[in-house]
């Protein structure tokens, strides 16, 4: 390593900086960072959108979420996403209008990746509550959100999360821009679990304070001049691209034009549709297929629909397991989904190595069978337990061996799914495709190969 | 997560299922066989695993066992030996044997909370002792509503994905193996009896000895005589962990429709009471204050003599009016286990054409292809109880050994549901050493007294040498927790990926001294080694 | 042969090697309560994964054995004060402070190294949990679990195993690698067979009581004091031989250039930011003051890699003196390097603050946010009102731990640093001029009392302590070691 050449840390503000306030309900859900287009190598691991985080009801006073007697001030962000559950959409273009990187549901990304890289202990004592302001626990989510917190978070792209430096001259800039999730996406109550909790329809969350940082390198003025002459190079990262279902029937295939050449691995999550954008419920769980529970206190979607097969095809064939997932009996008889699991987990981490998720026995068997009181579910007393919430996921991985993966180009990947669904209630499937993606330089010139 | 691969070329894969060797059930003490062919050509064994479904036979209705798998190592406890073979049967690649024990112990060390939770979903691993979550049955079904509902009992079926810690098919071997060079794989797997790996959720109600006064163990009752029901509660806070309606459930775990339960009586007493029929649970209506388990015996409990009333129930500990069943009674029927839809889900690769070529040339020659793979030689020995100091040669003569590991295991236990036949022992061992070469390793004798004590400390060498030894095995220590309770003696014979070569000093020895051993020990040792399998122009070749 | 640089560092070889390992049992050569001596023979490759092991005796109390323990983050590093690697008499490593440093490290391992293998190795207990109010009522707030203690379940205890007893035979004993102790042997495994000069190493043990070696629970008297096991003091050290490599090994060590190692260097620098007005008068009730500090840090001529910055308070009797204590309102800071400041704008944002630090070990500390800073634990801020915190607002729970509560863990591992190296980018520090770089910080001097002491804020001295990680190196050269920076 060398110790002529200088480190610096730059620090930009948004470039629709206005009042220095974001929030979708003041009309401000964009935020826009310019990193403008000079002779510096960029480490895009360390950059960071930093800010303060405020949660206010529709009087603008606090929430209060710490007194178990009180369910009606109610309100806090997701406990095992936190701050990244408020970007909805991330897109990275260079300062020409380039676009190299375009995340959509970048939240609900954030669900699949962020439950399967951190413990319960990276949560609460590892740090993720102070970069993501993520707790991982609703009760100590609910007791940061009663007051301002500060974050510093990363995004997940790839793009940025390379190893290699960027070189900021070459790429012409960068121009960052996050969509913000309105905010009865971002902010929930208990109702779901304790459904006489009450619901303030009116509550919001602010960003303020906000600055993108990252380090730089200055280089010497030799390499200055090299970098300006260079007008020829390939970036290669991994990156996500996300594709929307809605699922209504028990036999379901969702088919989709992936179209990308180099397909690694695909991770999904699902929730009921009517858990998104609605403030009764955390609309960035992951859960399995699910109907009404009719008791006495409210109906709410909370009693598991047995999930009997999963399907991954390519191009009507299927790859790359040479078989269905089937669930069918340790869905009926609730008890862990081995298979599923360990395809799930193997999907974008390697199952073999992978040491931090979040996931285990209680979460995935935490629902009740039946509705309540008649069919009490294995570990169901976990379903209004601090931490053991469902996370249920599915996927595939292609290529754990040279990570180059799959070819989609013309050919459709399709997931089937079955299941015991017969109320037709809707159930939203975020599909995220791990993928290569190539950016060829050329004169000026940007081509993007995926 | 978003680094690129440096590779251009994609390594087409796919998992495909190779059936064991018939269809059909597999009960525990049987073998199972399976055979890759040669036409999979290369397998990803990090991604290969056994799948099958297991549960308890005889879980019916009628007779409400209540059984989970070995909390140490869940369905891993099945499998006592591994062997796998090349294609033609001719010459044995690998030879696992004592497996269950091995990785009972390598799991506690190379486990985190996470990781504990993949296995738990994958592994059958429960470490649950509230048996309401136990997963072989349903006894979370029911609800105190209606009242009188009879505990339902529906067996299940565990679905498990077994990663096998084999060098050649598990995720030590992290490097493609070449089936097509091997004429490809024959692998059997010899399972253990159930009594070794089934366990029951906790010893509430089972007592060692009916002519003393077990109370520690047993279930608290409130009934007068004479009367064919018997109202129980729990006395132990560990099975009270949650109020729920199925808690008291918990303190019935081991009692089965059939068993002949004893009571202490107000005279102090041990009695027979009788035949256990039914099991309820009662809700808490008055004269009972919460919720409980209701025994209906088969004929109403009424002593010959003049009678002896069960006193209520109080609070204050006071050991009579519980009941129990012997620990003997409960361990004469060791149900069989049922495995079925066996499959070797086996990640089957389709290599660049140049490696294949490479390999196809390489086969040729004299020095021919070499693959190195992590496996372990298991040797035992059998230490009497009488023995204070006793001294084992370890025969290895491995020309690639990384690692000893020695497991001193209680061999006077039965295998049975209450005995736990997969921990090491440490019965009051002082010291140990090592001789290797003829030189004592470390230069000074290991103390390991501390582990014996009442409050148990770390000895801070031993703890050293067994991480040592674990970590130039190729398992990653994540936990030092508990030493005393996963006692094991450890070497590593070389560090970073090295090898030394045991053949050249003709093996080595172990000396262990004790103060005061009751038990006969069973040493399990295990030599972690670098075995080559070779193919060249003369065929097939292992090298130790 | 492979490359030497394999040899002499703990990675793993791409290709089994032919290895011996021995381990030797070290007893020091010198032995008091005051230092330790080990003196290792010239053979081999000391592996940087040997251990010291220590034990640390506390009286009985009254005929009673103590409930004393190691503070929390710190653990077994609380009784060394400074450690240093001497080759031919020279000094050629060094490290202050090393109680202070280790709980900086040990803060940067993960929750779950931390709780598996650091608390039995060297007695660092730092797992929290989710908890509530004593009483209930209020949720939502994090701590050390309560033991099983039917009594008093709000309780909660240092495991028996790692409680500190009187005598040698009760007391357990702890061992930390002596690449904690000399950080020049991180990453580095010592040729000792071609070094010709006797290579030592010394262990300067911490003097002082509460809250320095350790902590006692609320309510128990000392019963004197704590000595060091030094009789049962050792060095296990594993010597590592290549038998087909050995002469290739010494050849090219001996060879002309000889064989340079970089390694880091922790230079320890003190300084006080003297209490504002130590005699008063009063702060009004419910405001602060701004106020502006500059240090001065000299290392003119030396490669900077990094700066640690640890602000001292005020201790507790859960973690000892190894804290570092925040302020109720953030506070801003820059570092001035060669006349310019380091940051465009000032540092304020804690979690950026704490990103900041996570670059000088590459890793982030594994904090929560309430151990970390005082934000999300105190009242708004309005101009210059506000920003008080009451032991209600704090996100630990009241559970006690060996009978303290546990609130007093509020906001007191709030490390600073700045990283000038990057490994993605290729840099490896900034070579500094003869200026002084200056540590230039913003408080917000609050009429608070700083708790959990009465004293306020502004009668409230700060001692800043500096570990600066520079580079050095070490050159190996017909036997003889040089170092240059």
């Amino acid at each position: 390593m060398s110790n002529t050449r200088v480190k610096e840390v730059i620090q930009i503000n948004p470039t629709n900086m206005g009042n220095g306030k974001f929030s979708f309900k003041d009309g401000t859900p964009q935020i826009e960072f310019d990193i403008p287009m000079m002779p510096k190598y960029m480490d895009g691991s360390s950059l960071r959108i930093n800010g303060k985080c405020n949660i206010k009801l529709a009087n603008g006073n606090r929430p209060s979420n710490q007194n178990p007697a009180n369910d009606a001030t109610r309100g806090y962000l997701d406990p095992r996403t936190g701050i990244q559950s408020l970007f909805d959409y991330v897109s990275i273009a260079n300062q020409e209008g380039q676009t190299y990187e375009m995340i959509k549901n970048y939240n609900r990304m954030a669900s699949s990746i962020m439950a399967k890289s951190n413990s319960l202990n990276s949560y609460l004592g590892g740090g993720e509550n102070v970069t993501s302001g993520s707790c991982g626990k609703n009760l100590q989510q609910g007791k940061q959100a009663q007051l301002e917190s500060s974050f510093s978070v990363k995004l997940l792209c790839g793009f940025l999360g390379g190893e290699s430096p960027i070189d900021l001259h070459l790429v012409r800039g960068l121009h960052i821009v996050i969509q913000l999730s309105p905010d009865n996406y971002a902010l929930q109550t208990d109702f779901w679990t304790e459904p006489t909790s009450n619901t303030d329809n009116g509550m919001y969350y602010q960003l303020t304070d906000l600055k993108l940082t990252f380090d730089a390198l200055i280089p010497t003025a030799q390499e200055q001049n090299a970098m300006m002459s260079l007008t020829q190079s390939e970036w290669e990262y991994n990156s996500f691209s996300s594709f929307y279902n809605v699922m209504t029937s028990n036999d379901f295939t969702a088919t989709m034009n992936i179209n990308t050449s180099k397909t690694i691995g695909i991770t999904c999550n699902m929730i009921p549709s009517l858990f998104l954008n609605n403030y009764l419920y955390n609309s960035q769980m992951c859960l399995q297929t699910l109907k009404l529970d009719a008791n006495a206190t409210a109906n709410r979607l909370r009693v598991l629909v047995p999930v009997k097969e999963i399907t991954f095809l390519r191009g009507g064939l299927r790859q790359p397991l040479d078989f269905e997932i089937i669930s069918t009996t340790s869905q009926t008889e609730q008890t862990a989904d081995a298979q599923r699991e360990w395809e799930a987990t193997n999907s974008i981490y390697e199952v073999w190595n992978n040491a931090h998720f979040i996931k285990d026995l209680r979460t995935q068997l935490s629902l009740p069978r039946g509705v309540a009181a008649a069919n009490i579910a294995r570990y169901q007393t976990s379903v209004i337990g601090n931490d053991a919430i469902q996370s249920y996921h599915f996927g595939v991985s292609y290529d754990h061996l040279a990570g180059v993966g799959q070819n989609f180009k013309g050919t459709p990947l399709a997931i089937r799914f079955q299941s015991d669904m017969t109320s037709g209630e809707p159930h939203s499937i975020f599909t995220f495709v791990k993928h290569k993606n190539t950016i060829i330089f050329n004169n000026g010139a940007v081509q993007i190969q995926n | 997560m978003f680094n690129a691969s440096p590779y251009e070329t994609a390594v087409l894969s796919k998992s495909t299922i190779v059936p064991s060797d018939h269809q059909q059930l597999y009960r525990d003490g049987d073998t199972m066989r399976f055979e890759i062919p040669s036409f999979m050509s290369y397998v990803d064994a990090r991604q290969t695993y056994l799948k099958f479904r297991i549960n308890i036979q005889d879980n019916d209705l009628t007779n409400h066992i209540r059984l989970k798998l070995d909390p140490k190592v869940g369905a891993q406890g099945v499998i006592d030996r591994i062997r796998i073979y090349d294609g033609n049967n001719t010459i044995q690649l690998e030879n696992l044997e004592n497996y269950a024990e091995r990785v009972a112990l390598t799991n506690h060390y190379s486990e985190n909370q996470s990781i504990l939770a993949k296995r738990e979903l994958t592994e059958g691993v429960e470490t649950t002792t509230n048996f309401a979550n136990g997963q072989f049955f349903n006894a979370y079904a029911p609800d105190l509503t209606p009242v009188n509902t009879v505990i339902n009992q529906n067996p299940n079926s565990l679905e498990i994905c077994l990663p096998l810690h084999s060098g050649i098919l598990g995720p030590s071997n992290k490097k493609l193996f070449p089936v097509e060079l091997f004429d490809g794989l024959r692998m059997e797997i010899d399972l253990n009896k159930a009594g070794k790996f089934l366990k029951n959720f906790s010893p509430m109600g089972l007592a060692t000895d009916v002519g003393g006064l077990p109370w520690a163990n047993s279930i608290a009752i409130t009934t007068a005589a004479p009367s064919a029901n018997l109202e129980c509660w729990g006395t132990s806070v560990e099975n009270d962990e949650t109020v729920t309606e199925s808690s008291s459930t918990t303190n019935m775990s081991n009692i089965k429709i059939g068993d002949t339960v004893s009571g202490i009586t107000a005279d102090g007493l041990v009695t027979l009471l009788g035949t256990v029929a039914s099991f309820e649970i009662r809700p808490s209506v008055l004269p009972y204050a919460s919720p409980h388990t209701r025994i209906t015996l088969t004929a109403p409990y009424a002593p010959a003599a003049a009678p002896k009333y069960l006193p209520v129930w109080t609070t204050a500990g006071d050991p009579l009016g519980q009941i129990f069943i012997t620990t003997s009674q409960y361990n004469n029927n060791v149900p069989r286990v049922e495995i079925q839809d066996v499959e070797l889900i086996v990640k089957q690769v389709v290599p660049p054409a140049g490696l294949m070529k490479q390999y196809a040339d390489a086969v040729q020659t004299e020095q021919g292809v070499q693959i190195d793979i992590t496996t372990f030689e298991t040797y035992r020995n059998n230490i009497q109880a009488s023995e204070t100091v006793s001294q084992v040669q370890i025969p290895s003569y491995n020309r690639r050994a990384k690692s000893v590991l020695c497991l001193p295991m209680n061999n006077q236990n039965a295998e049975n549901l209450t005995t736990d036949n997969l921990s090491t022992t440490l019965d009051n061992i002082k010291e140990y050493q090592f001789y290797i070469n003829g030189q004592p390793q470390p230069t000074r004798a290991v103390a390991t007294d501390d582990l014996s004590k009442t409050i148990p400390t770390c000895n801070q060498v031993a703890l050293w040498e067994l991480t040592k030894s674990l970590a130039s095995s190729g398992i990653g220590v994540r936990k030092l927790d508990e030493p005393e309770k996963h006692f094991a003696i450890g070497r590593s014979l070389a560090k970073q990926g090295g090898v030394y070569n045991l053949k050249d000093v003709g093996g080595l020895a172990l000396k262990q001294e004790y103060t005061g051993a009751v038990v006969n020990k069973l040493l399990i040792t295990y030599v972690g080694s670098l075995r080559r399998l070779v193919v060249n122009a003369s065929g097939k070749v292992v090298e130790l | 042969m492979s490359n030497l640089q394999d040899f002499l560092s703990p990675e793993t070889f791409s290709y089994p090697v032919n290895q011996r390992v021995e381990t030797d049992i070290i007893f020091p050569v010198s032995k008091n309560q005051n230092a330790v001596r080990f003196v290792f023979d010239q053979k081999g490759i000391l592996d940087s994964n040997s251990k010291v092991r220590l034990k640390l005796l506390v009286p009985q109390v009254a005929g009673a054995e103590p409930n004393a323990y190691l503070p929390i983050n710190t653990g077994c590093s609380s009784l060394i004060s400074r450690a240093w690697l001497e080759i031919g008499g020279r000094r050629v490593s060094t490290l202050e402070s090393v109680g202070g440093f280790n709980t900086f490290m040990n803060l940067s391992y993960s929750p779950e190294y931390s709780d598996g293998i650091q608390k039995v190795l060297e007695g660092v207990v730092t797992k929290i949990g989710g908890s509530e109010l004593i009483g209930g009522g209020v949720t939502g707030l994090i701590g050390k679990t309560p033991s099983d203690n039917i009594a008093d379940p709000y309780t909660a205890f240092i495991p028996q195993g790692l409680k500190l007893k009187s005598t040698g035979a009760l007391s357990p004993e702890f061992s930390i690698p002596i690449s904690r102790l000399v950080p020049m042997l991180k990453g580095l495994q010592l040729p000792l067979f071609a070094i010709n000069e006797e290579v030592s190493l010394t262990i300067e043990f911490k003097q002082g009581e509460a809250r320095e070696r350790f902590c006692q629970r609320s309510g128990e008297a000392t019963g004197g004091v704590s000595t060091i096991d030094v009789d049962n003091c050792i060095l296990m050290a594993d010597f590592l031989y290549y038998p087909d490599d050995m002469d290739d090994i010494a050849q090219k060590i001996a060879s002309p250039n000889g064989f340079s190692i970089l390694y880091d260097e922790v230079i320890v620098v003190k300084a006080t930011e003297n209490a504002i007005r130590p005699a008063g008068p009063a702060i009004g009730a419910g405001l602060h003051l701004p106020t502006t500090f500059t240090q001065q840090i000299a290392l003119a001529g030396k490669t900077l890699k990094s700066i640690l910055v640890q602000s001292f308070k005020v201790g507790n009797n859960i973690e000892g003196n190894y804290v570092s204590n925040d302020d109720n309102i953030e506070d801003a800071y820059n570092f001035v390097i060669d006349s310019r400041p380091y940051y465009a704008q000032d540092v304020v944002n804690t979690s950026f603050k704490y990103n900041e630090v996570g670059k000088v070990l590459d890793r982030n500390l594994s904090l929560n946010s309430s151990q970390y800073a005082f934000i999300n634990q105190v009242s708004a801020v309005v101009g210059n009102a506000g920003g008080a915190f009451a032991a209600a607002l704090s996100g630990f729970t009241d559970y006690t731990l060996e009978g303290y509560t546990q609130k007093h863990r509020t906001a007191t591992q709030r490390w600073l640093g700045v990283a000038l190296s990057n490994r993605t980018l290729g840099v490896g520090g900034k070579v500094l001029s003869n200026l002084p770089i200056l540590f230039r910080r913003n408080r917000q001097i609050m009429n608070d009392a700083v708790y959990p002491s009465a004293v306020p804020d502004y009668q409230q001295s700060v001692n800043l302590t500096f570990y600066c990680i520079t580079q050095n190196m070490l050159l190996l050269k017909n036997g003889l070691a040089t170092i240059s920076q």
